[in-house]
């Protein structure tokens, strides 16, 4: 639940002026724009500490996204990388949380079209054999595949939406979208995902 | 005949889809340790640096090979050090840094060489360490 984090905690920072540094965060980027060729003004514990507050949840995000966990951990450093790089006005802390997770869907766009091909070539090879999974196990594969039908926006929303807690205007900002289109779009990846859910025969009685 | 349940009907679909959202939010794959943070904030500090001293010596019309020299220098010791622990992550971070700071020179061929001679040296070193302990 990043987003409700960040929010609460940027609440004082989003009070103030765009693009001004919250007080009392001598690590963030308050001197970002000094240079334009030394975009990355926090020092390594102020970093370390961003990085630690954000990364969990938006390495989960990228999972989900990319369906690949070490694509996830590769996205996942590249994404801080561009961050640090960037240049761009200082950031209050939902800013650099909405920063974050849209440099992470780009990246994460980049792959889509190669990991259809990579799908599309998977489902015309005879599938292999494999042992039947311990029912636990099953159940977990059953949601991974059903929420890896939805597509790879419908994802990054009902992930965002949903499971984050994103408000639908960070959503929107995140994605690319028009804010009001987002209660449709989720209205719908939510029904497709109900439907592969059920497809699979994942019922909600089998996730109590 | 009793009809199958509609997993279209909103209540179920909505509870059916927020049980499957919980469960794969609490995975615990996503607990496994984070990447370390270390290599991406000195990454983008040196490539920052590189490329803060390139604009200032194209700007003041001086050649960059001092500049470039030194980089390639620390990033063979950087090279050697990883192959020396054998740290194939580092080594992975220093091949995009390398290529990186490849790209900020232009795509000049002296300053690629300049590069790709201390990563080639790292990947000798960690070849040869490899095979030493193999044998």
């Amino acid at each position: 639940m990043i987003w409700s984090l960040a929010l609460g905690a940027g609440a004082t920072a989003e009070a103030g002026a765009a693009g001004q540094e919250p007080a009392g965060r001598p690590s963030a980027g308050g001197a970002a724009a000094a240079s334009p060729a030394a975009p990355a003004p926090f020092d390594e514990e102020g970093f370390t500490a961003l990085y630690h507050g954000v990364a969990r949840p938006l390495r989960a995000y990228l999972r989900r996204l990319t369906g690949d966990p070490e694509r996830a951990d590769d996205l996942l450093q590249e994404t801080f990388y561009r961050f640090l790089r960037a240049q761009r006005p200082p950031l209050d802390e939902r800013q650099r949380t909405t920063y974050l997770y849209r440099t992470a869907t780009r990246l994460a766009q980049d792959g889509w079209r190669r990991a259809a091909r990579e799908r599309r070539r998977r489902a015309a090879a005879p599938p292999e054999p494999e042992a039947a999974p311990p029912p636990d196990r099953a159940l977990a594969l059953d949601l991974d595949r059903a929420f890896g039908d939805l597509k790879p926006r419908e994802r990054a929303l009902v992930w965002l939406a949903c499971v984050e807690g994103a408000p639908h205007r960070e959503v929107a900002e995140v994605l690319g979208l028009a804010e009001a289109s987002v209660k449709v779009l989720l209205f719908r990846a939510r029904r497709r995902l109900a439907r592969a859910l059920d497809r699979r025969g994942v019922a909600a009685e089998d996730l109590r | 005949m009793t009809r199958p349940a509609d997993p279209t009907h909103a209540p179920r679909r909505e509870a059916l889809v927020d049980a499957a959202l919980a469960r794969l939010a609490a995975d615990p794959a996503d607990a496994a340790p984070l990447p370390d943070p270390e290599p991406i904030y000195w990454r983008a500090r040196v490539i920052g640096r590189l490329a803060e001293r390139q604009q200032a010596a194209e700007r003041a019309g001086r050649p960059l090979e001092l500049v470039q020299l030194l980089a390639a220098l620390a990033l063979a010791a950087l090279a050697a050090a990883a192959a020396l622990w054998l740290e194939p992550d580092l080594l992975g971070w220093m091949a995009r840094a390398a290529g990186e700071a490849a790209a900020l020179g232009g795509g000049s061929g002296r300053l690629a060489l300049l590069v790709a001679a201390p990563l080639l040296l790292g990947a000798g070193l960690a070849g040869l360490q490899l095979l030493s302990e193999n044998r």
